[in-house]
C-alpha cells in the first residue's frame, strides 16, 4: 500500500523525468496515428465510395484485434531491430485497420439516393465524396480515430521491450525506478489514454453535422409506458407519438 | 378482479371517454360516447391525428383513460386487471408487429402457451388458425419465419396471433393500411367472411373512408381533437351526413359509394313500384348487358356506362327470372332506397 | 518483488541447434516441433485458462449489469462510464496498477482481463435487450405479456446475435490481450515472447504469436457457431 501511495512523492520528485517520458510517448504515439490515417483513410474512403471490398474493409479489424500488440512488436524486433522504427511500424498495424474500416462503414453506409441525388445535382465524384460522403461519414470516422487513438497510447506502453522509449520505460524497469515508479508510471499512462478518448470524444461531437445529432429525448405518457419503450430503439414509434 | 368471460362476445360502451396526453393542451379523445353491440365491427374513420389510435389503446389500457369509463359487457376496464383484460382481447396492428425470432406456428402459439394450454391443443388450434386465414398449406407456412412471408401474410399471420386465444373482442389499428390495393381487396373479402364466422366486437381503424364503408356494421367519424362528428351505419352517415366535415370527409362521391352497400336484389325488394318480368324470348333477343343480382347497384351502373348501353339487364339467381333496368330506372333506385337516417350526432354544432 | 520478468535463455544447446536455429532464422519447424511439448503447448493451454475465467466472469458480471441497466434506464449511463475508463485503461498500466493490492498473481490477471471485457459485453448485451422492434414491442405490451414473460420470451431471444457478437469481439480481445499478463505472472502465451525478448529468437515471436491469433479464430469460429445453434432465426437476416 505505501508502494502504491509512493507515486505521488515519484511524481513529484520525477516530474521532469514523466515529462519527458510522456512527450515520448505521444511522439511515437502521434507518429503512428498519423501513419496510420494516412495509410487507412483514403484506401477507406475510396472504397466507400465505390461500394466495394466490404468483407476485406471490415475483415482487416477482426485481424487486426487478434494479433496481441506484445507478438507484434517483437516479431518486429526480428525484422527491423531495435528503436523507435519497430515500435511505430508495429503500432501503424494496429491503428490504421480501424481507421479504414469506419471510414469505409461511414461513406458506404451514406443514403445512396443523397448520392445519386448529389450526382444529379451534376457533382462529379470526388465532389460527392468531398461534400456529401466525407462530412456524413465524419462521426464513423472519428469513432475509428477515437478507437486507434486510444489502442497507439496504449500499446506505446509496451514500446520499452523494443527500447522504444515513453512511459513503458518507467514502468518496466522497477531496478531503476522502483515500485512507486511503477506504480506513477501506470497511472501517467492511464490518465493519458482517457485524456485521449476525452479528447476524440469531444472532436466526435465537434464534427458530427448539426442536421444529424440526434434528438434531446423527450419524456411522453406514450401508450407504451409500461414496460418502457426505449426511445432510443424506437424512432419512428417516437416519431408517430410525440410529433405534431 | 377477474378476467372477462372468453365464450361470451360482449358490447364495448365507451362512457364519456377524455384523454388529454401530459403535456399536451388539448385533449387527444375528447368526451367520446358510443355503444358497439356485441358481435360488431364498428370502423374508426378521422384526420391524422384525429385520436383513432388513441381511441383504440384506451380499451386494451395501454394508454390510460383521464377521465370517463369504458366498459366491456358489463365491466369497466378499470376492475379488470391490465394484462388479464389484454389477454381477452385480440390487438392487430399495421406493422404486424410479428416477433422475429420465432417461427409463423410459434407466434401463434404464444399465448397459448403461456396460459399453459396442452401441446396438441395449441398445434391442433394453430393449424386451424392458419387454415382460417388462408394460410395453406399449413405445414409449409408453420415452419418460416416472419421475414420469409409477404406483406398481406404476414398481416394475416398478425390477426391469426390475435385469434389464438379466442379472445370476445379485437382491436385492429389500420391493419391492411400498407398492403397494395389487390391484396387489400383480397384481404378485406375474406376477413369478412371469416368475421361472421367468429363473430367477436371489433374496433377496426381505417384512413380510407371506403374500406370503412365495406368493413364496417356501424362507422365513427372522429375529427380532429378526438371529437365523435357522426356514429352510424354506412348508409346513414353516408345518406345523412351530421355536419360539413363528415360530408367532406365522405367525399362528393358519397351518392355513388352509397350505391356500392345496395345489391340490385336488395333495391329492387324495396322498390315501390317493382318492374315486370321479362318474358323467355325477350331475354333471349335483347342483347343488353346482363347482370346477377346479387351485383351492387353501383356494378350495374358501371356496366352500363363501360358497354354504353342505356339498360342493362338483372338476372335472378337461378338465372330464370330477369327484368330490365333503364339507366334512369337505376338511378331512381338509387336516390329512393336509402334508409332513413338512423344516426346519433355528437355535438352536432360543429 | 519484480515486475519485469527474469529473462532465462531460450535457445538451449547451440551444439545441436539446426542451422536454423544457429541463424535465428523467420521460423525453425524443427525447433518449434522440439519445444512444443515443454513450451508452447502448456503456454497455449494456460493461455486458454486464463482467457475462458475471463471471459465467463466478464460475461456473467456484464450481463446482470445490462439486466439492470435495461430496467432502470438511469443506471446504464453511468454503469457504461465505470466500463468504458476501465476499458480504457492501457491494459499494461492495468495490470501493474492491481499488483499492490493482489500481488503478482493469476488473481491479479484475471482482473484486469475481466475488466477489459466489461464494456463490449454490457454494451452490446443492452443493445441487443433494447433491439425488440418497436411494433413487436407494442404487440407483446398489447397482447397481454408481463414484463418478465417479455423479457423471456421476446427480448433475451432476440438479443442473442448482439450478445453473441459482443462475445466475439470480447474473446478474441482477451486472447491478445492475456499475452501481456506474462508480464506479471508466468503464464500463456505472452510468457515465452518475454522470455525470448532479451536474446531475440524469431520462431519463439512468431509461434507464441501465431498461436494466439490461430486461438482468436478458433474462439471466433466457435462463437459463430453457437450463434447460429441459438438464434436460427437470424441466419438470413442482417442484423446490427
Ligand atoms: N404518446 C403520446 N404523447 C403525446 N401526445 C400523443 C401521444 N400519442 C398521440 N398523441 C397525440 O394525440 C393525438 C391523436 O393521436 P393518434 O395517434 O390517436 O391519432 P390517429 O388518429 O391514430 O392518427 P393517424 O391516422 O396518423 O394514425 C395527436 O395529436 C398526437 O400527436
Ligand atoms: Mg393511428
Amino acid at each position: 500500500m505505501s508502494d502504491f501511495l509512493g507515486f505521488i512523492g515519484f511524481s513529484v520528485n520525477n516530474f521532469g523525468l514523466l515529462l519527458d517520458k510522456t512527450i515520448e510517448h505521444l511522439a511515437i504515439s502521434s507518429t503512428a496515428l498519423l501513419i496510420a490515417i494516412v495509410i487507412g483513410m483514403p484506401i477507406g474512403l475510396w472504397l466507400g465510395h465505390i461500394h466495394k471490398g466490404e468483407f476485406i474493409a471490415v475483415s482487416i479489424s477482426n485481424l487486426g484485434r487478434a494479433l496481441p500488440s506484445l507478438a507484434l512488436i517483437a516479431i518486429l524486433i526480428g525484422v527491423v531491430g531495435i528503436g523507435f522504427t519497430n515500435v511505430v511500424i508495429a503500432l501503424i498495424v494496429l491503428a490504421a485497420p480501424p481507421i479504414l474500416t469506419t471510414t469505409f462503414l461511414g461513406v458506404n453506409g451514406v443514403d445512396r439516393s443523397l448520392t445519386q441525388a448529389s450526382r444529379g445535382m451534376g457533382l462529379r465524384g470526388w465532389q460527392t465524396l468531398a461534400r456529401v460522403e466525407l462530412p456524413l461519414a465524419l462521426p464513423s470516422i472519428f469513432t475509428g480515430l477515437r478507437t486507434s487513438a486510444v489502442l497507439v497510447v496504449s500499446s506505446a506502453t509496451l514500446a520499452a521491450i523494443a527500447g522504444g522509449g515513453g512511459l513503458g520505460d518507467i514502468i518496466l524497469n522497477q531496478v531503476a525506478y522502483g515500485m512507486s515508479g511503477v506504480i506513477a508510471g501506470a497511472l501517467w499512462v492511464a490518465v493519458l489514454a482517457l485524456a485521449t478518448d476525452g479528447l476524440f470524444i469531444v472532436l466526435h461531437r465537434l464534427v458530427t453535422p448539426a442536421g444529424i445529432r440526434s434528438r434531446t429525448k423527450k419524456r411522453v405518457d406514450g401508450p407504451l409506458a409500461a414496460p418502457r419503450v426505449d426511445d432510443a430503439s424506437a424512432p419512428e414509434e417516437q416519431g408517430v407519438l410525440t410529433s405534431r | 378482479m377477474t378476467a372477462i368471460d372468453l365464450e361470451q362476445s360482449s358490447s364495448i360502451v365507451f362512457d364519456a371517454a377524455t384523454k388529454v396526453y401530459a403535456g399536451q393542451p388539448r385533449p387527444a379523445v375528447d368526451n367520446l360516447s358510443l355503444t358497439i353491440e356485441a358481435g360488431q365491427l364498428c370502423c374508426i374513420v378521422g384526420p391524422s391525428g384525429g385520436g383513432k389510435t388513441t381511441t383504440l389503446l384506451l380499451v386494451n389500457r395501454l394508454v390510460e383513460l383521464t377521465s370517463g369509463d369504458i366498459r366491456i359487457g358489463e365491466q369497466s376496464i378499470h376492475d379488470i386487471d391490465p394484462i388479464a383484460l389484454r389477454r381477452s382481447i385480440g390487438y392487430v396492428i399495421q406493422q404486424t408487429g410479428l416477433f422475429p425470432h420465432l417461427t409463423i406456428a410459434e407466434n401463434i402459439a404464444l399465448i397459448p402457451q403461456i396460459l399453459n394450454w396442452d401441446k396438441a391443443r395449441i398445434r391442433k388450434r394453430t393449424n386451424e388458425l392458419l387454415e382460417l386465414v388462408g394460410l395453406a398449406p399449413v405445414e409449409t407456412f408453420a415452419k418460416r419465419y416472419p421475414h420469409e412471408l409477404s406483406g398481406g401474410q404476414q398481416q394475416r399471420v398478425g390477426i391469426a396471433r390475435a385469434l389464438a386465444a379466442n379472445p370476445p373482442v379485437m382491436l385492429m389499428d389500420e391493419p391492411f393500411g400498407a398492403l397494395d390495393p389487390i391484396t387489400r381487396a383480397n384481404i378485406q373479402d375474406e376477413f369478412l367472411s371469416l368475421k361472421d364466422e367468429i363473430g367477436k366486437t371489433t374496433i377496426f381503424i381505417t384512413h380510407d373512408i371506403d374500406e370503412a364503408i365495406k368493413m364496417g356494421d356501424k362507422m365513427a367519424i372522429l375529427q380532429d381533437g378526438g371529437v365523435l362528428a357522426q356514429y352510424g351505419t354506412p348508409e346513414a352517415i353516408l345518406s345523412h351526413p351530421a355536419n360539413e366535415f363528415v360530408e367532406r370527409f365522405v367525399g362528393e362521391d358519397r351518392g355513388l359509394k352509397l350505391l356500392t352497400l345496395r345489391t340490385l336484389q336488395r333495391a329492387l325488394e324495396q322498390a315501390t313500384n317493382r318492374p315486370v318480368l321479362m318474358r323467355r324470348s325477350e331475354i333471349q333477343a335483347s342483347n343488353l348487358p346482363r347482370i346477377p343480382e346479387t351485383a351492387t347497384m353501383q356494378a350495374a351502373l358501371s356496366l352500363a356506362l363501360n358497354s354504353q348501353s342505356t339498360a342493362v339487364i338483372v338476372t335472378s339467381e337461378n338465372g330464370l327470372d330477369a327484368v330490365e333496368l333503364s339507366v334512369q330506372r337505376l338511378v331512381e333506385l338509387g336516390s329512393t332506397t336509402t334508409a332513413p337516417p338512423k344516426t346519433s350526432r355528437a355535438r352536432a354544432d360543429a | 518483488m519484480s515486475v519485469t520478468t527474469a529473462v532465462e535463455p531460450v535457445i538451449p544447446d547451440y551444439g545441436q541447434a539446426s542451422e536454423c536455429v544457429v541463424n535465428n532464422g523467420a521460423f525453425c519447424v524443427d525447433w518449434f516441433v522440439q519445444q512444443w511439448p515443454t513450451v508452447f503447448w502448456p503456454a497455449l493451454v494456460e493461455h486458454i485458462g486464463l482467457t475462458l475465467i475471463a471471459i465467463v466472469i466478464g460475461f456473467v458480471l456484464a450481463f446482470l449489469a445490462a439486466l439492470v441497466a435495461h430496467r432502470f434506464s438511469v443506471a446504464a449511463a453511468p454503469l457504461n462510464g465505470i466500463a468504458a475508463v476501465l476499458y480504457t485503461i492501457p491494459p499494461l498500466a492495468l495490470f501493474i496498477l492491481l499488483v499492490p493490492f493482489t500481488g503478482l498473481s493469476v488473481l491479479t490477471a484475471e482482473i484486469a482481463l475481466v475488466a477489459y471485457t466489461l464494456l463490449i459485453l454490457f454494451s452490446n448485451t443492452l443493445t441487443g435487450l433494447n433491439n425488440i422492434p418497436a411494433d413487436a414491442r407494442r404487440a407483446a405490451v398489447g397482447m397481454g405479456l408481463t414484463r418478465s414473460q417479455i423479457l423471456k420470451r421476446i427480448e433475451l431471444p432476440l438479443a442473442v446475435p448482439a450478445i453473441i457478437g459482443g462475445l466475439r469481439i470480447a474473446s478474441v480481445l482477451t486472447v491478445s490481450t492475456a499475452t501481456i499478463a506474462a508480464f506479471i505472472v508466468d503464464a500463456g502465451l505472452g510468457s515465452p515472447i518475454l522470455k525470448a525478448i532479451q536474446s531475440p529468437f524469431n520462431t519463439q515471436f512468431i509461434a507464441a504469436g501465431a498461436l494466439a491469433v490461430l486461438l482468436a479464430f478458433a474462439v471466433d469460429g466457435l462463437l459463430v457457431l453457437l450463434g447460429r445453434g441459438l438464434a436460427p432465426w437470424a441466419l438470413r437476416r442482417r442484423n446490427a
